[in-house]
């Protein structure tokens, strides 16, 4: 389905600088003075409801231009250059599909609006609808569609371009659990090839399982980034034994028992060798160790680091 | 600007007039999908009701208010020169109030194809993605005002023509030709064109810069974009009741207004839109 062109070959070329770029709605400033780059592979953007997430995608996409600053796709100013959004898939919030059109119509009506020829829609339709599971819907009207029918139709417009920047704002909206699994293994595959994908999102956990780097739309209207590699999560772990009430006791010196279950007990140890020595310990006296853990998940950490 | 400015712009205006057109068979594509019907509807509604309205004055003038029973019979004495009865009462009009009627409707028309095609395109968020595809907004806003004008002046045409086949039917008692001749028949329809293109720059000005008040309903019969619409084809008919003889001079107000509007357009496209009164904060 993808050009197999190696991503170092394409790596930097259809990057997002955004240079010093502040924008809002009549007096109200949404976003002050961004200056960051996005470089291929998977960006997600956080905030919470009515940060200012959507506005960001917007002008990253050129729909808007910014106040004061620049925001450049591959070089170029997004929102004077047709070419520099050419580039760009964007996914807005709400799907904007023609609720009398069919599936198929809509397809064919954006594929034409994004200079698609007919033939070019028909072969990235019949790939793309394999991949989002479109096949019996396309002869049925967009207004009989449940809401994450109409997002993977929305999805299917946005890619039909192939484009090497992916814009989406919240893609997994009314999702099913494995059509958000189909979304995420084709971002990753895009991804792969070299693209650069900016993914919108509320969801910490999601975003922690999808994400390499992670921008968050502060209160203050600012953004910080962060790298996943560069994300510590601490070195506390969380270890679940299969034992019973009195055998716990057993390891009382080691670990404090956190919470008791049925036969199932956590303890929490800080550090590589406490670690060492509870499993060990608990081996040796033939408990079973059903997992270990760190106390924080990936979204957690994310939702601490929203707050 | 030099001549290499010149030469470098031509082949960029180029593409973007190909794109309008591009995109002015899209949007008509897509309102024929949407609405068959209602573009059949459109023309056969308005033919019915002056068609309604010319049977009555013929064959009930007793059932005309004061204003319209004095203007047909002005009309028919000074302007069209018959007697101001019966035949003649027809003849004024068919000649004098048809056509402002319909540019009355021909405005409420524009409203409707403005409000399916440019308010629910801003209503439903898919400017973002026309935004986002590489489309300048005047490059849109050309593309809406020429699909706009054709399915405005298309409805026009086909209510016209069958207006003037239902006047020429034998048993109507009107000769159309002279009826046409004598009333000016080329500025009436001049007039009726220029009507045409000023309410559909007034429905899509008013999609775009006041979206809030082209999606409002009205408890009334008319929405607001509507009456916005057919304001100057209200205007018209107001004037023509109160002074027939306006007839005479109304085309060329009516050119002048089509030819300001376009300047207006022509001058201010580039500033007029901001995608931002589109967008949700």
């Amino acid at each position: 389905m993808f050009e197999p062109i190696h991503p170092d070959a394409v790596d930097g070329l259809y990057d997002i600088d955004v240079e010093h770029a502040s924008f809002g709605y009549g007096a109200g400033e949404v976003l002050r003075d961004i200056d960051l780059r996005i470089g291929r592979g998977i960006s997600c953007l956080l905030g919470r409801n009515g940060a200012g997430k959507s506005s960001f995608l917007r002008l990253l996409a050129g729909v808007v231009a910014p106040d004061r600053g620049h925001v450049r796709v591959a070089g170029e100013p997004v929102h004077r250059s047709a070419a520099a959004r050419a580039l760009v898939g964007y996914l807005p919030h709400r799907p904007a599909l023609y609720p009398a059109l069919t599936v198929a119509e809509n397809l064919r009506f954006w594929g034409g609006a994004q200079g698609l020829l007919p033939a070019t829609i028909s072969l990235r339709t019949a790939a793309l609808s394999r991949w989002f599971e479109l096949g019996d819907l396309f002869g049925r009207r967009a207004d009989a569609l449940s809401r994450g029918q109409q997002q993977r139709v929305a999805l299917v417009r946005t890619f039909l371009r192939d484009s090497p920047v992916l814009l989406l704002d919240e893609p997994a909206t009314g999702l099913d659990a494995a059509s958000t699994q189909a979304l995420h293994d084709y971002l990753r595959a895009r991804a792969e090839t070299g693209a650069v994908v900016v993914v919108s999102t509320h969801d910490a956990e999601q975003a922690w399982r999808l994400g390499e780097q992670f921008l968050m739309v502060t209160p203050a209207h600012a953004i910080e980034s962060l790298a996943k590699s560069c994300v510590d999560r601490g070195d506390e772990r969380e270890v679940e034994l299969q034992i019973g009430v009195q055998r716990a006791a057993l390891l009382r010196d080691l670990a404090v028992p956190q919470r008791l279950e049925n036969d199932r007990c956590l303890f929490r140890v800080s550090g590589d060798d406490s670690l060492d020595a509870l499993v060990q310990r608990a081996l040796s006296l033939g408990m079973r160790v059903n997992g270990i853990r760190p106390v924080e998940s990936g979204g957690q950490w994310l939702e601490r680091w929203m707050r | 600007m030099t001549m290499d400015d010149s030469a470098a712009r031509a082949p960029r205006r180029l593409a973007h007039a190909a794109r309008v057109l591009a995109i002015t068979r899209l949007l008509l594509w897509r309102v024929r999908r949407e609405q068959a019907r209602g573009l059949l509807l459109a023309p056969m509604g308005v033919i019915a009701m002056i068609a309604l309205a010319g049977f009555a004055s013929a064959a009930f003038p007793q059932l005309l208010t004061g204003m319209t029973a004095g203007a047909l019979r002005r009309g028919a004495s000074e302007v069209l020169h018959v007697a101001p009865a019966g035949g003649g009462l027809l003849d004024a009009f068919v000649a004098l109030q048809a056509p402002y009627l319909l540019a009355t409707f021909t405005g409420f028309v524009a409203a409707s194809f403005a409000r399916s095609l440019v308010f629910a395109d801003v209503a439903r968020g898919a400017m973002e993605v026309w935004l986002a595809s590489g489309t300048e907004i005047v490059e849109l806003a050309l593309s809406y005002l020429a699909a706009l004008a054709v399915l405005t002046l298309a409805t026009l045409g086909c209510s016209l023509v069958a207006l003037l086949a239902l006047a020429a039917l034998p048993g109507s008692g009107i000769d159309v030709f002279a009826l046409l001749r004598a009333a000016h028949g080329g500025d009436l329809l001049l007039m009726l064109l220029c009507i045409a293109i000023v309410s559909v720059e007034i429905a899509m000005a008013a999609c775009l810069l006041f979206p809030r008040l082209s999606g409002a309903h009205s408890a009334l019969t008319f929405s607001p974009l509507q009456l916005l619409s057919a304001l100057p084809g209200i205007a018209l008919t107001l004037l023509v009741s109160a002074e027939p003889a306006a007839t005479r001079w109304l085309p060329l107000f009516t050119l002048v207004a089509f030819v300001a509007g376009a300047a207006l357009y022509a001058l201010l496209l580039k500033r007029l839109f901001d995608p931002r009164l589109y967008l949700a904060s």
